[in-house]
């Protein structure tokens, strides 16, 4: 596959960011009164799409790309925020902090022990992992304490989804990234353009979906 | 080189393959166990509904008794008396026409009345117990257990633990018909030689226990047909209150009911 084909996926997951900007324009009124955070999150997804579009050939042949790791350092505690605000339970607050603190603990230290490049580098997939474990945990929370009828009407269980799938795709390569561009540049930058864009298009479906779930916390006067 | 760059793609296909697999898995998993939850909901819900229904069933049957009781009263009791009185002021006005003085006639005409009065007082009482409503539970139930005693046949006792304090009329009400039940059971059917009532008030909590020496019967199978237990159920429920049943052949019956206020 060339490099070239592997931008088609690339515009797709572009564009299919619009989606989400639609659903959003959809709950508009929801998302403003009862989840601003909502707003937050897809902004800065957006933001970190466009970002990337603008910065990207600057980066073509590194794995370092500097808007998506420092999209990702704000990603992790943005959806751990996301989920906890879906969950009511103690322990849950507790095991989500957690979470973001093990993240920023691993970070800061590789940034003390192999400075700011490297940590940029290990960012990716130790969210990857840390969102996987998250994911895997909201959907079990999810099944012991419904907090729908129907799990597939909740929202967390769609963004947990999302970043499931997206994760489940993306780790290994995150993982290998490095030092498949030590060895191919072209190659790497085709599996990461088109595995990344192909993934971020189901994330971005499954956020969609999720946004659509969401309901009124309070009743309009 | 190139054998280093396979080797990295086979761990990142299988890798990759193998954690999209378990995405699906999970995505299976979460469903499965979903259905099965909404089944198990639904069995859930059948069975309430089926229990509600029985509940419905006991108390429209314990309304049709209590209105059968009434109408037997009144056919059978009180109205014979008023067609007796009735029959007393006919043979007053045939006297009074023959110019004499009916004064035993008016005399057994007052003890009529009397007896009438009498009647409808404690079919009043049987329908609303007035003890319960002018001195509370406690005092209403010493009376049942003082009728039964009075009748020098069953020994009956009941006592009262613990701080009484003063409950909502509706409960009191509902632990009232639950121990005239249970006692009627004991001297119905129970055969029992003593019926013992323990009320037990303590701190959040107002508890009843009616426990006797008779036959005993099977909770089971009573449970599932007897309307009088069923009946007693409903009662509590609607109180909010808990009710347990026990009791084994020629060993007595035990009912408590308990009201908790947390």
């Amino acid at each position: 596959m060339e490099i070239d084909t592997s931008y088609i996926f690339v515009q797709t997951a572009i564009y299919s960011s619009l989606i989400l900007v639609l659903v959003s324009a959809v709950k508009f009124n929801v998302i403003r009164r009862d989840y601003t955070f909502f707003l937050f999150f897809v902004s800065l997804l957006l933001t970190a799409t466009i970002g990337d579009v603008i910065l990207r050939p600057k980066f073509i042949s590194k794995n370092n790309n500097l808007i998506y790791n420092v999209y990702t350092m704000i990603e992790l505690p943005v959806c751990v925020y996301i989920l906890d605000q879906f969950h009511f339970k103690k322990i849950s607050k507790t095991i989500y902090i957690a979470f973001g603190a093990i993240f920023y603990s691993i970070i800061f230290f590789e940034i003390y022990q192999s400075g700011i490049s490297k940590s940029f580098y290990i960012t990716n997939y130790i969210a990857s992992f840390l969102e996987i474990a998250i994911s895997i945990y909201t959907l079990f929370d999810l099944l012991e304490n419904p907090n729908e009828s129907l799990i597939y009407k909740s929202v967390p269980f769609w963004f947990s989804l999302g970043f499931l799938l997206y994760n489940a795709g993306t780790t290994f390569l995150f993982l290998l990234l490095d030092k498949l561009y030590s060895l191919d540049q072209t190659f790497a930058s085709v599996a990461f353009f088109t595995l990344n864009s192909i993934f971020s298009i189901l994330f971005y479906i499954f956020l969609a979906i999720s946004i659509l779930c969401l309901k009124p916390k309070t009743l309009s006067s | 080189m190139l054998e280093t760059k396979d080797s990295l793609l086979l761990i990142l296909f299988f890798g990759t393959s193998s954690l999209i697999l378990f995405f699906g898995g999970m995505l299976l998993f979460v469903f499965k166990y979903q259905r099965k939850v909404l089944l198990h909901q639904q069995e859930l819900a059948r069975k309430e509904e089926e229990k509600q229904n029985e509940l419905l069933r006991a108390v429209i049957e314990s309304q049709e008794n209590t209105q059968n009781f009434i109408a037997k009263e009144l056919h059978d009791g009180i109205l014979q008396e008023m067609a007796t009185l009735r029959f007393g002021t006919a043979h007053i006005s045939s006297q009074l026409k023959k110019h004499e003085l009916p004064l035993d006639t008016i005399e057994q005409l007052k003890f009529d009345i009397d007896s009438s009065i009498k009647n409808i007082r404690q079919l009043s009482h049987s329908i609303l117990p007035s003890k319960l409503e002018e001195d509370g539970l406690a005092a209403a139930l010493q009376s049942i257990s003082a009728k039964i005693d009075s009748s020098a046949i069953i020994k009956s006792t009941t006592t009262v633990i613990g701080e009484v304090f003063e409950q909502d009329k509706a409960i009191e009400l509902a632990f009232f018909r639950v121990a005239q039940e249970s006692v009627q059971n004991a001297v119905k059917y129970a055969e029992a030689k003593n019926i013992n009532l323990i009320l037990e008030y303590s701190t959040h909590r107002c508890c009843l226990t009616i426990s006797d020496d008779g036959k005993g019967y099977n909770v089971l199978s009573i449970a599932s047909n007897g309307i009088g237990l069923k009946n007693m159920q409903s009662r509590a429920k609607v109180v909010d209150a808990k009710i347990e049943f026990s009791s084994e052949l020629n060993k007595g019956t035990k009912v408590v009911m308990e009201k908790m206020y947390i």
